[in-house]
Parts: C-alpha cells; structure tokens; sequence
C-alpha cells in the first residue's frame, strides 16, 4: 500500500502543481475558472486512451514509442508554460492600455492554459492508471493498492488546493510573481526529465552522470518526490539534463524579471 | 472572489484528507511493525513447541491431516496451509533429525541462533534458529514473508479503509453544513431583493447571525437616510406644485380682471390693441405655467412607489372616446383628421390615471402632427393583451431618443420639432409612470401606414372570470 501511496502522489502532485499554480495565476488575471473541469475530463479520457493502448504505443518507433510519447507530453507541458509566462507581461500591458478592471485574457492564453494542463494530466493520470490496473487489479492485490492510490490522490489533491489557495492568499501582484517562478521551475524540471527520457531511449547521446546525490536525497523518498515534482530533481542528472534545465530556468526566470519589471512601471497593475 | 462555500469547503475537506490520509499511513505502518512482531513471536512459540519434543520419539507428521480434522471450510484451510510454519531440527552434529513436509532436505538458514532471513521453494522466509542449550540439537522455524505482509495488510487495511471510505461522506456533509451555515447570508440578500421598488423600511434583525448585525445595522441606516431623501424630494415638488396653484389662480383672476377693465375703458381701438395683445400673450403664459404645475402633480401622484392602486375594471374604448371628446378642440383646432378604431375591451387600472395616460398621448401626437395630418387610434387584443395604439403623420422620433423622450423635462430639440411647440417635457413621464404602475409595456415606432410616430401601449387583460 506505501507504495501506491507513494507513486500515486508523485503523479497527482505533479500534475496538481501544474494545474493549481496555472489556476491561480490565470485568476489573478481575471481569467475564468470553467476550463479546467472539461479539461480534467477530457485528460482523463486521454490517459485511459493511454493506458489502455500502451502496448500499441510501446511498440511504435522499435520500442520506444511509451518514451517518445512520455517526451512528447512533457516538452508540450514544459513549452506551453513557458509560452504562458512569455505571455503574462503583455497580459499587464494590455490591462494598462485597455484601462480595463480586469485584464482581457485572450484566446491564445485559454489554449495556452489548456494544452499545458491536459499534457500534464494525461502524462500522470496514465501512469496511475496503468499502475493501479498493472500492479493492483490484475495481480489480485485491488484493495490494498486501490486504497494506497486514494490516499495518495487524495493527499495530492489537498496539498494542490492548499498551494491554490495559498498563491490567492498572496494578492494579486505577488500571486502572478510567486506562480511564474513555481511555473518556471516545473517547466524546467519537464524539459530536463524529456531530455532524460531521450538520453535514455538512445537519441541523445548521454553516459556521462554529473554525480549522485541518491545518498542525500533518494528520489523514492518523500522529500525526494517533492523536489522532483516541483523542481525535477534528479538524484543522477546527465550533462545534456542539466544543460536542459539550466537555459530553460534561466529563461524562465528572465520573463519573470520582464513580469517584475512591468509590474513596477505600472503604477497600480495588480496591486492588491 | 472566489465563493466563501467553495472556499471553506474545499480547504476544510482538503484538511480533513491531510490529517485522516497521513494518520492513516502512521497507523499502518505501526500497524505492520506490530504484526511483525506478533509473526516473529508466533514463529518463537513454534521454536518454543518443537523444543519440548523428544526428536528421538517423533516421527514425520502430516500437518495438513491434522488442520483437516479441525478446520471446515477451504477458505480457511487455505489460509492455514499460507500461514503453515515449516520446520527442521537438526542434532549436535548439524544432521537433520526431523523436517515438515514441506520444508528443504538442506538447513534452511544458517546455524546462528536468531532471525534470519531465506530463500527457498522459490518463496522468500523468514526463520527462526534456536539451538537447545541441553544436548545441543537445533530447531529451524520458518514462515513465508509474502504470507506474513499479506496477512498483516489484510488485517491492517480493515482500520485504515473506513478512514478513506469515510472522506467522500464527511466531505458532502462539509459541503451542505457550510451551505447551511452561509445561509443567512443567502436568506439576506434575497430579502433585501425581494423588496418592492420603494420599500425602504429597514431589514429585521431577528434570526441575524452575529457576524452580519453590523453589515444589517449600516444597511438600515443607509436605507433610512434613502428613504428620508426621497421624501423629502417628493414632498418638495409636490408642495411647490400644490403651492403654487393659487397665486396661479389669482394672477388668472387679476387678468380677467385686467382684461374686463381695458375693455370698458372709453379709449380709442388702436390705443387699446397692444395692451390686449399683451395681457392676451400673459395669459397664454399663465395657462402653460399653470399647466406645468399640475403635469408635476399628476407626476408625482402616479410615481409608483407612492400611488395608491386602486384598480377597476375599465373599458379602454369607452375612455379614449370620453378622452377624445374633451380633447376634440385641439384636433379641430389644427384641422387634424382624427380616427378611432376598435372594440370594448376591458382591463383592470385606475381610471383617472389611464385617462391622464390617453390624454397625454393625443395631445402629444396632435401638437406634434402638423395641421391637417392625421391621427389614428387603435383599440384591439394582441398575443393575449390588450393593445392600444397612436399613429400620427408627423415627424416621429429618431430612434435613438426613444429611451430618453420618457426622461422628466426631455424635449426633442431639432429642425422638424418646433421648440416653440407648448409642452412641459412631462407628458411621457407621466405616461411612463402610469404604464408602470399598471404593469404594462409601452413601445415607440414609426408608424407604417401614416410615417409618424406609432405608440404601443399593451395592457394585461381584464382577468376572466371577475364580473365587470
């Protein structure tokens, strides 16, 4: 049952940190909540779809299409964050020009907001989904991982709603700034776990470990999945990994110094 | 803002997961580490059982034979069979005396005295050494650690599963119970809607909860200076409308006057002329003064916050003809053809107010119509109402004003809209008010068949089944 637990609240809470800081952050700018109940459904179809059609998948590209769907998803999440965040400062332009109460969220961020959110969900929901079919329904062990996959769901669940609420408590201006930098760091960690995924399905070239840190932090452990899921953390990342993250933060972190900046210039933007 | 239901509830169930779920996992694994222990005894009290045989005396038993005898049922006989504890016993010498059915011809463990952890019929074990202080011999116990952890979750998920069963159930009762207590917020609000327009008396503060007696306290305090302000405005234009009557009245008194006295002068006609045509012009002036002053009356009294209702069943037809044959001068005097079509119908409305309405209408449509147009009126039932309508052939009104012509004081200022035209700029106000207060729909168009203005008045039917 620890187990399930485990696995499945690594899942839920990478793709709850996704949704909940994308939530927040839109609603700081005015955006409407309604997109995310379809977009749960519809990612839950997508995973099932997923899941249940994994050994087609798997088989694709000589083996390695679970991979290069896995890389797929996460470059799709990684990318539309960082889409998102370039976005954001001409959000706040656009809500000073306009003069407007709220600013007007286009339909490109909507798509934006969607894309990320689903990949992000499809990506977990299918790893629990073939999890708990895999390891619990079909070697008879339904009940005691069926219960560890709801207390990890539900221990995700509740962290990803106190993360939203906590972002809503900041006000506005520093709700828009502390969720860029959490989008920032998940989407670095993403782009760096794809470039791990094409390391280890041969694409990349990669045999070169940096070093490893398992014996300080093990990635099973709790605090371990926390840092993977909020930071990508890797107990034994590659050069190409590291690279990988290292440009995406840094340019992540340079939209949020745009954002910060633009905030400034802007005499009552968001200022709560 | 996000809702304070959605709030409270979500964070409250979100709460309530984080502290069951994670007391949960703390129970289970306490839990397993205790029914560990529990195996490990059980295995120690077998070690403890086969230490009191004479292995000399004793021969292969068939364990299975015996649970047969007692146990019934092959769920448990199964379960006997998982939780079956193997055996060895070996002399001084490291020989095996004696081995369970089911156990390895080879040590099971090592000869170390305690637990130990090993490997055979593809099952991993855990096993139990004790070496008999007396003759040396050696006792191995062993259990199967897949059987064990099983057992022990099975028994363990008994306590944590009503914990996860029981979320959902307190989360739907979370949900209702915040409902139940955002309720007076609820129940507020819809009492502060509800009102009538007008109903400025202050809200009850029985059944107030005491986080929103202060909210009540300042809403009532705000609708009591409202109220005191709209009294004060009304009484206002009422008593200077009322007020003014009468010195209207004595300056048209003191004019006739006036006018008898020119006339009975012994003065030549051309000395005399100018003098009449200006008391002539004055008591124009008096007249649309005094006109004006009972438009503000008439205004204030059918303003629907404060009008009375009395209403009575009225023939519309029989009123726009009785209204008609006052108002008959005006068309004549402009040389106005004049039309009235239609059936009796009847509604329910206050018959003075509804002759003010028809009044205002055809005195609006005949000084706008120029002299010799026309003006058509139609009685008649549309979709289950009761329409009454006013064409003219005069200019009509650009759609654009059609809101603001029902504005207090509102006059149309253009090329084809005489401005010396006499008016008070209240009429449609007044008749706006009346409509209102009859819960009726008024609708301005330019009329298809004359190319003025076509006013639609649609009342509720007189309800059938009251006698009339």
């Amino acid at each position: 049952m620890i187990d399930a637990v485990v696995i499945v609240l690594r899942e839920v809470l990478e793709a709850m940190l996704v949704c909940c800081v994308l939530l927040a952050s839109s609603y700081a700018l005015g955006a409407k909540r309604t997109w995310l109940l379809p977009v749960t459904l519809a990612a839950v179809g997508g995973a099932l779809l997923y899941a249940t059609n994994l050994a087609t998948l798997t088989a694709l590209f000589d083996g390695r299409g679970q991979e290069l769907t896995n890389v797929l998803l996460l470059v799709l999440t990684g990318a539309s964050l960082l889409f998102y965040l370039l976005q954001l400062p001409a959000m706040l332009h656009n809500k000073r020009t306009l003069g407007k109460k709220e600013a007007p969220v286009t339909s490109t961020l909507y798509a934006v907001l969607i894309i990320a959110s689903a990949a992000a969900m499809v990506r977990e929901l299918a790893e629990i989904f073939i999890y708990v079919f895999s390891y619990g329904i079909a070697s008879g062990q339904a009940v005691p991982v069926v219960s560890g996959a709801v207390i990890g769901a539900g221990v995700g669940v509740s962290l990803g709603i106190f993360i939203f609420f906590g972002l809503l408590w900041l006000g506005k201006r520093r709700c828009l700034q502390m969720s860029a930098l959490l989008l920032g760091l998940i989407s670095a960690g993403m782009l760096s776990q794809a470039t791990r995924f094409l390391v280890q399905s041969g694409f990349l070239p990669g045999e070169h470990i940096l070093w490893d840190s398992g014996w300080l932090i093990s990635e099973s452990s709790l605090p371990g999945e926390l840092l993977h899921a909020l930071l990508g953390y890797d107990a034994t990342p590659g050069i190409e990994q590291l690279t990988v993250y290292v440009v995406s933060l840094a340019f992540a972190m340079l939209l949020l110094r745009k954002l910060m900046a633009r905030q400034g210039t802007d005499g009552d933007a968001l200022r709560q | 803002m996000i809702s304070i239901r959605w709030f409270l509830t979500l964070t409250l169930i979100a709460l309530l997961v984080l502290v069951s779920f994670l007391s949960s996992l703390r129970g289970y694994r306490e839990s397993m580490a205790e029914a560990e222990t529990l195996f490990d005894l059980q295995l120690l009290e077998h070690v403890k059982l086969l230490g009191l045989l004479n292995p000399a005396s004793f021969l292969f038993g068939n364990t299975l034979v015996i649970a047969d005898s007692v146990i019934s049922t092959p769920a448990e006989l199964e379960l006997s069979l998982q939780l079956l504890v193997v055996y060895q016993i070996f002399d001084n010498q490291e020989q095996l005396v004696i081995r369970s059915e089911n156990s390895p011809t080879q040590n099971m463990a090592v000869f170390e005295p305690g637990y130990h952890h090993a490997e055979f019929n593809g099952y991993s074990w855990r096993a139990l050494v004790a070496q008999d202080p007396g003759d040396g011999h050696w006792i191995m116990a062993a259990q199967r650690n897949d059987v064990r952890y099983r057992l022990a979750e099975t028994v363990t998920l008994q306590a944590v599963l009503p914990g996860v069963i029981g979320v959902p159930i307190a989360g739907v009762l979370i949900w209702w119970i915040v409902g139940l207590g955002l309720r007076p917020i609820q129940t507020l609000a819809a009492s502060v809607r509800a009102r009538e327009e007008g109903d400025l008396k202050a809200v009850e503060l029985d059944d107030v909860p005491q986080e929103l007696t202060p909210l009540t306290l300042s809403t009532n305090d705000l609708l009591t200076r409202l109220a005191m302000a709209f009294d004060r405005e009304k009484r206002f234009a009422a008593d200077a409308a009322h007020e003014l009557r009468t010195p209207i009245s004595v300056l048209k008194v003191q004019l006739h006057n006036l006018l008898h006295d020119l006339n009975t002068r012994q003065q030549p006609e051309p000395v005399l002329q100018p003098a009449r045509q200006s008391l002539q012009e004055m008591g124009d002036g008096i007249d649309r003064l005094a006109h004006l002053v009972e438009q503000i009356l008439v205004l204030n009294r059918t303003a629907p916050a404060q009008y009375m209702r009395q209403f009575v069943p009225v023939d519309l037809l029989e009123l726009v003809q009785h209204v008609v044959s006052n108002e008959f001068d005006h068309f004549l005097s402009r040389d106005q053809i004049f039309s009235l079509d239609g059936l009796p119908v009847t509604i329910a409305g206050d018959k003075t107010a509804l002759q003010s309405l028809v009044q205002n209408l055809l005195i609006n449509a005949s000084k706008y119509t120029p002299v010799g147009g026309q003006i058509n009126v139609a009685i008649g039932r549309e979709a289950n109402k009761v329409l009454l309508q006013l064409e003219d052939s005069g200019p009509g009104i650009p759609e654009a004003q059609y809101e603001q012509v029902f504005d207090r004081f509102y006059r149309l200022s253009d090329e084809q809209h005489n401005i010396a035209v006499s008016g008070s700029g209240l009429g449609l106000a007044i008749v706006k008010h009346i409509v209102a207060m009859h819960e009726a729909q008024i609708s301005l168009s330019r009329s298809l068949t004359l190319g003025g203005l076509c006013v639609k008045v649609l009342f509720q039917p007189y309800p059938q089944g009251k006698s009339v």
